[in-house]
């Protein structure tokens, strides 16, 4: 027996899932104050700081502590070892926590309505800024633990295969080392300054270039434990095994080279960077789809095994012939659905010039939601019932409620989502706190409104009953023993592989030469060139 | 499953996946056909900026 560090691995869940209700209310207000339907409840003050608030704590909050812990978890039972420096596993929640309620005093008094992507000139309080760097500096020390506890575990075991959902966590911990960077640089040598009175001015656009780099690839932070999930977890709760290790590994790899050089395609209006680099990040943004691709094709695969082994007959028999009473396999399939949607969403959003028919309208919205709240949260979830009776000891209250719940929040998620794909098309900016003209135009808006707030609710809904489980299952009868063993098996286990395929530093050389080239060469343009009116080094 | 040999077993997990082949490119057919809808469809239809 070995200390599995449950007890820090459920802190971290918890405080995730608490910002995740809290978020979600805040959700159903700012969809009922920006449809116009209710103007007693209308005020752009409270509607932009519960945004903001809404923004980073489900971006930045529910998302960091949610991978920390369920990186805890897998660091100690795929490498069946304690984790490298439990004290410091403490550290960093304790260091995260303490910067998440700094920023949360700034943004409910509403000094920091700047939305979660804080661009300038709108400025915070400082605390506000202060207390994100906090909770980024908590997540660099998970990232040390989880790369400590696998080259430990590696000079302990020469030559053996690093177990995939480990290969996974540690690829996520060196891939927010690298696009984490962006922001924090935006942090310490523009935003805390400033807003502490130390610089009179700012440079949006060196501002907006530095979070680019951090913006996109912190998707894929917040999206890489739902695939470790898919590939590590979903095949066996489905009663099969991953088709293959090795597809896993080359997904992992390709997440952690294409995600962070690909920025730019949130600047594609932007001034300040030139249409050549705006297409080299397009190319990257395009390619980052292979890993996805990958990712959809084995997990679905694994799934066709599992089926057919339940007597799935036919092309597409092994669907029905799934469990779909058990609440992993309904997000898995769930999570590649609303992935799909939201996938094709994103490829219209990537394409240089097409971005202009929805750029800054309600479709953005409608895609990261799908992205990010469909597909990377409802593995959250699932992740969550699976964890629970591992981590607390006790059965999982209601299962059959978790499945429900499930569904409830794909339906959301999608009368939520679906309408504001529309409204983008119909023309409606995104970042507005109301819709208070009357013209024609607005006016075929209406019904989109309406269902976007029965998707609100539904999703309220379907909230409640994710936080009631988790809460009763600390009540629940207590398991006579709990198997941390439930990680898949692939159909050919790897009994080696490449060394490029079980460590980093090859990818990590790759990574350091597109970084040069994709951002390194704009930011120092950005810097020495004397363009008219421009202030020399971003000051 | 249960009543399944373990060749058998294997066998089936050993198949080529042809359902999630057929799924894949009906899928990305359709993304395709999506994306040039979109591009023909609603973008280049709005015409040049004037």
């Amino acid at each position: 027996m070995y200390d599995k560090s449950k007890s820090v691995a459920l802190a971290n869940l918890w405080v995730a899932f608490a910002a995740f209700f809290v978020a979600i209310i805040l959700g159903l207000y700012q969809v009922m104050n920006r449809s116009g339907l209710f103007p007693e409840l209308e005020s752009h003050e409270l509607y932009f700081a519960s945004v903001s608030t809404h923004g980073v704590l489900m971006g930045f909050v529910l998302t960091t502590f949610f991978i920390m812990g369920f990186g805890y978890y897998t660091a100690t039972t795929t490498l069946k070892r304690p984790l490298w420096n439990k004290g410091l596993a403490w550290v960093a929640f304790l260091v995260a926590l303490s910067g998440t309620v700094m920023a949360a005093i700034p943004l409910l008094t509403g000094k920091a309505s700047i939305l979660y992507t804080f661009y300038p000139p709108l400025m915070a309080h400082p605390m506000f800024y202060i207390g994100a760097t906090l909770l980024v500096v908590g997540s660099w020390i998970w990232c040390l633990e989880m790369i400590m506890s696998v080259i430990t575990w590696r000079r302990d075991n020469p030559g053996k295969v690093v177990p995939l959902a480990m290969y996974g966590t540690t690829a996520n911990a060196i891939m927010w080392l690298w696009t984490s960077a962006g922001v924090a640089i935006e942090m310490l040598f523009q935003l805390i300054p400033w807003s502490l009175g130390l610089m009179d001015t700012i440079d949006p656009g060196l501002a907006r270039t530095l979070f680019s780099w951090t913006l996109h690839a912190i998707v894929y932070f917040w999206l890489f434990p739902a695939y470790i999930a898919m590939y590590t977890i979903l095949p066996k709760m489905a009663g099969g095994r991953l088709f293959s290790d090795e597809m896993g590994r080359v997904a992992f790899i390709m997440l952690l080279v294409l995600s962070v050089p690909i920025g730019f395609h949130h600047l594609y209006m932007d001034p300040q960077q030139s249409a050549g680099f705006k297409f080299l990040h397009m190319l990257g943004t395009f390619g980052v789809a292979i890993p996805t691709l990958l990712t959809g094709f084995t997990v679905l695969a694994s799934l066709e095994g599992a089926g057919r082994l339940r007597g799935g007959q036919g092309l597409f028999g092994w669907i029905t012939a799934l469990n779909w009473k058990e609440p992993m396999v309904v997000a898995g399939m769930l999570a590649l659905f609303m992935l799909i949607a939201g996938g094709w969403g994103g490829m219209i959003n990537a394409s240089y010039s097409m971005n202009t028919l929805v750029h800054n309208t309600q479709w953005v919205t409608g895609h990261f939601h799908l992205i990010f709240a469909g597909t990377t949260v409802i593995m959250y979830l699932a992740v969550a019932y699976h964890l629970w009776p591992k981590l607390t000891g006790r059965r999982l209250a209601s299962r059959g409620m978790a499945v429900f719940q499930l569904w409830l929040w794909m339906i959301g998620m999608m009368v939520l989502t679906m309408p504001w794909h529309v409204l983008g098309l119909l023309g409606q900016p995104r970042r507005i706190s109301s819709t208070p003209y009357d013209s024609p135009l607005v006016q075929q808006w209406d019904p989109h409104e309406l269902a976007m707030i029965v998707g609100g609710a539904i999703l309220l809904f379907s909230a409640l009953l994710f936080v009631l489980n988790l809460l009763m299952s600390h009540a629940a009868r207590k398991l006579d023993s709990v198997s941390d063993d439930d990680w898949a098996i692939a159909v050919y286990p790897p009994m080696s592989v490449p060394k490029s395929m079980n460590g980093f530093v090859l990818w990590n050389g790759i990574l350091t030469v597109w970084m040069i080239v994709a951002y390194g060469i704009p930011i120092v343009q950005l810097l020495i060139l004397d363009a008219p009116g421009s202030m020399p080094w971003g000051y | 499953m249960s009543e399944m040999s373990d060749e058998e077993q294997r066998r089936i997990l050993e198949a080529p996946p042809r359902g999630t082949w057929a799924l894949i490119l009906a899928i990305g057919l359709a993304m395709l056909v999506g994306w040039l809808y979109f591009f023909f469809g609603l973008f280049m239809s709005h015409g040049p900026v004037a």
